[in-house]
């Protein structure tokens, strides 16, 4: 067996979740929008799967829509609140999108495009070397987009990065944002951050927030975005009007209940298992081997992921032999071709140095200490065969 | 050695194209443990090329119908570096490069090279028409293909002698037809897609003048005809001629085609001419590199000028100079030339052309 470190790409999924999926596919669902026996039995799942999630996350059960993922939950909150600038009964009339500029692509090219077809400007807050958005920044770009007492912006950060795992200061950034225009609206995309952080506490300082079921051991192809009561969105995909006229297409139930159990394991976390895994890890690797750093300090990323920096050696090879030696990591991010392209992310906080291989390491549910040991042996091993 | 029977740990560069398919597939008969390799070498625009996301895909694709392992290895920056930004460069100074052969040279071949052998790998091997056979002294030497027209030695000429013996070309032996003939018995036939050609790095629909207007200024020429000094017209762009070149030039004398001659940076000139014009005895050559030992002096030797051109019979001279038998068409500095021994077997090295003696 191997040993699988890339939970931020996808987690394996849970068997609590592999079996509830199995027993539903054994039960007789009917489509949850029909009018018989089957269909109230569908659509009690579905009602059960929204509430559960609602109740986890302290909204109401109207304010959660299911999606296809993480990728369609950023669209739908960034592309459906620009192109509700076209609803003539709204207070909505955004004058400048403001994102991080490590945001995810899901949500920079959004913004982008987005942005080019409604002539919105879309303004980048920079970050600090460990991740970090800086607040300040935030402010001035905010001052700058006032716009007049009609307009407001969209603002989108996300909880926590998916490569280096930079913490947000999602209360600080949604306080700016709605004491700058109490109309503005703030979303953010909690994909990776909800596995690590309070999901309480991304919900409750944020109008939208994305998340998807496959980080959290759950399937692939399920996500929720939150959207609170007044906020209007313009749905993405037309049809019949299901998710009262938000995101159309027949539910399914059964990935909407998966995702339910995915958010309720979430919740019942360990966080200090983790924790204390992260810093042993670590400590361990850095003793082992000389010319490794954390590319963001401890105290500023989550504890489910790792990136670390290796001196004098090459990414694509130390992955290879990662790999060989069963070890599944990652590097950046991986552009289409398979690749790695040089990272907006690390270019942003001023990492991305040639000679120098970035790695990240993520964990989940299933990665043990022995996992973490192993790993530290067989990084050793590949990083010093590459040295030689 | 024991090249034949030992089972090798081969990285196989595919492009997802029939030859490097029938390569990989060939090895991996012969027992070897083969892993697929398609290298990501531009990060630009690019029609299909060698680098597009397209190829990789295919190349994966073939990887999977033959049960082996397939990786992207990125070169990028190190592409940009000793391949598109010399290019330019060598446009700007209004010689015609063949970046082809500079990316076998330093990409292909030296850096997929050290970074098999980084990983452990015994050899690397392509799809490329030639062959790597060893001398009475176990040396290994680039012979040419078993296929005149589909040799590909000349591009493979500026490889490091260092690394040769590290190399596998499995399509040597075999000519286009019967590789053709392997693919479809092995069902490899799925891409099958034309022989790359053109500077993968330039998009088609622009063309070199697109690619390059914006990084090297294009200077405006007058045209002269060479045996009259009479000019004849203006041109755009004198960097995107090369000598011997007759399209684009839009005129013809005397009922005879016009060649562009030679090419004037400081008099921004370009002379034409007829055929027999071009005609020469010499060529000079500068930065010769060998895969053998180094030519004697006044040698007899074979040499080829372009990817597919017929060897001619020349003398080598150490000054750098090349005189050819009979009198053949003018070369364009910055083309490669490619010295083989005197029985037009293999190759024994390769130099730049430039345009005058090269004084040390």
């Amino acid at each position: 067996m191997g040993i699988y470190l890339d939970h931020a790409a996808t987690s394996p999924i849970r068997p609590e979740i592999k079996n509830l999926i199995a027993e539903l596919y054994d039960t007789e669902l009917g489509n949850p929008s029909s009018r018989h026996s089957y269909a109230s039995k569908a659509k009690k799942v579905l009602d059960d799967a929204r509430e559960e999630i609602a109740s986890i996350l302290n909204v109401n059960y109207a304010n959660v829509v299911f999606t296809s993922g993480g990728t369609e939950s950023d669209n739908l909150a960034i592309y459906g609140t620009i192109r509700s600038n076209l609803l003539e009964a709204t207070k909505q009339k955004f004058s400048t999108i403001i994102i991080s500029e490590i945001e995810h692509r899901a949500v920079l090219n959004s913004a982008d495009e987005i942005g080019k077809i409604f002539q919105v400007p879309v303004k980048k807050i920079p970050v600090d070397s460990n991740g970090v958005v800086l607040l300040s920044a935030l402010d001035e770009i905010l001052d700058e987009s006032a716009g007049g007492i009609s307009k407001c912006n969209l603002v989108s950060v996300m909880a926590s990065n998916n490569e280096i795992g930079s913490i947000q200061p999602i209360k600080e950034i949604y306080t700016l944002v709605k004491s700058a225009n109490k109309n503005s609206i703030f979303h953010s995309d909690a994909v990776q951050g909800v596995g690590w952080l309070d999901p309480t506490d991304i919900v409750g300082n944020s109008d939208m927030v994305s998340m998807s079921a496959h980080k959290l051991g759950g399937p692939v192809g399920v996500g929720v975005l939150i959207i609170k009561d007044d906020i209007k969105i313009m749905p993405q995909i037309i049809g019949g009007g299901q998710q009262r006229q938000r995101r159309s297409g027949t539910n399914d139930v059964i990935s909407a209940a998966a995702m339910a159990m995915a958010l309720k394991l979430n919740s019942k976390k360990d966080h200090n298992y983790f924790h204390e895994l992260k810093r042993s890890f670590l400590i361990d690797l850095k003793t082992s081997v000389a010319g490794v750093t954390e590319t963001v300090p401890e105290e500023f990323s989550v504890d489910g992921m790792c990136h670390i920096t290796v001196d004098g050696v090459n990414g694509e090879e130390l992955l290879f032999l990662l790999d060989e030696s069963g070890v599944a990591a990652s590097a950046g991010s991986a552009c289409s071709s398979g690749s790695i392209a040089p990272s907006h992310v690390l270019m942003a906080i001023g990492a991305a140095e040639f000679g120098k291989a970035f790695i990240r390491l993520s964990f989940g549910w299933s990665t043990s200490e022995d996992d973490l040991s192993q790993a530290v042996l067989i990084l050793k091993k590949c990083i010093e065969k590459l040295r030689q | 050695m024991d090249i034949g029977t030992k089972k090798l740990k081969i990285a196989v560069g595919m492009s997802g194209g029939v030859d490097s398919s029938v390569a990989a597939a060939l090895l991996q008969k012969q027992g070897h443990q083969v892993v697929g390799v398609t290298l990501k070498l531009w990060g630009g625009q690019s029609d299909s090329g060698c680098c597009s996301v397209g190829d990789v895909e295919d190349a994966r694709f073939v990887a999977k119908k033959l049960g082996i392992d397939h990786h992207v290895w990125g070169f990028v920056d190190e592409f940009n570096s000793h391949v598109v930004d010399p290019y330019i460069k060598s446009h700007a100074r209004n010689e015609t490069p063949n970046p082809c052969i500079e990316c076998n040279r330093h990409l292909k071949f030296d850096l997929m090279a050290q970074r098999a052998l980084r990983l452990g790998f015994d050899a690397i091997a392509t799809g490329h028409y030639a062959r790597i056979m060893f001398d009475d002294k176990g040396r290994p030497i680039l012979a040419r293909s078993v296929d005149d027209k589909k040799d590909q030695s000349y591009v493979l000429s500026g490889i490091s002698k260092d690394i040769l013996a590290f190399c596998r070309f499995p399509l040597g032996d075999y000519n286009k037809s019967q590789v053709r003939m392997l693919a479809q018995e092995m069902n490899l036939l799925t891409a099958d897609k034309p022989d790359s050609q053109d500077v993968c790095f330039i998009l088609a629909t622009g063309g070199r003048r697109e690619f390059l207007s914006d990084k090297i200024r294009l200077n405006d020429a007058t045209i002269v005809e060479d045996a009259t000094d009479e000019v004849l017209g203006e041109i755009e762009g004198m960097e995107l001629l090369t000598i011997g070149q007759r399209r684009e030039i839009g005129i013809s004398r005397y009922g005879q085609r016009q060649y562009v001659l030679s090419l004037n940076p400081i008099k921004k000139e370009v002379r034409i001419g007829p055929a027999e014009r071009l005609l020469t005895n010499e060529i000079f050559f500068k930065e010769a590199h060998f895969l053998s030992e180094s030519i004697e002096d006044n040698q007899l030797v074979y040499v080829q000028v372009s990817a597919h051109g017929k060897p001619i019979r020349s003398r080598y001279f150490n000054s750098g100079k090349i005189v050819f038998e009979k009198p053949q068409r003018k070369v364009a500095p910055g083309q490669i030339v490619a010295f083989y021994d005197d029985n037009n077997f293999s190759v024994v090295g390769s130099a730049t052309v430039v345009d005058e003696p090269n004084l040390k």
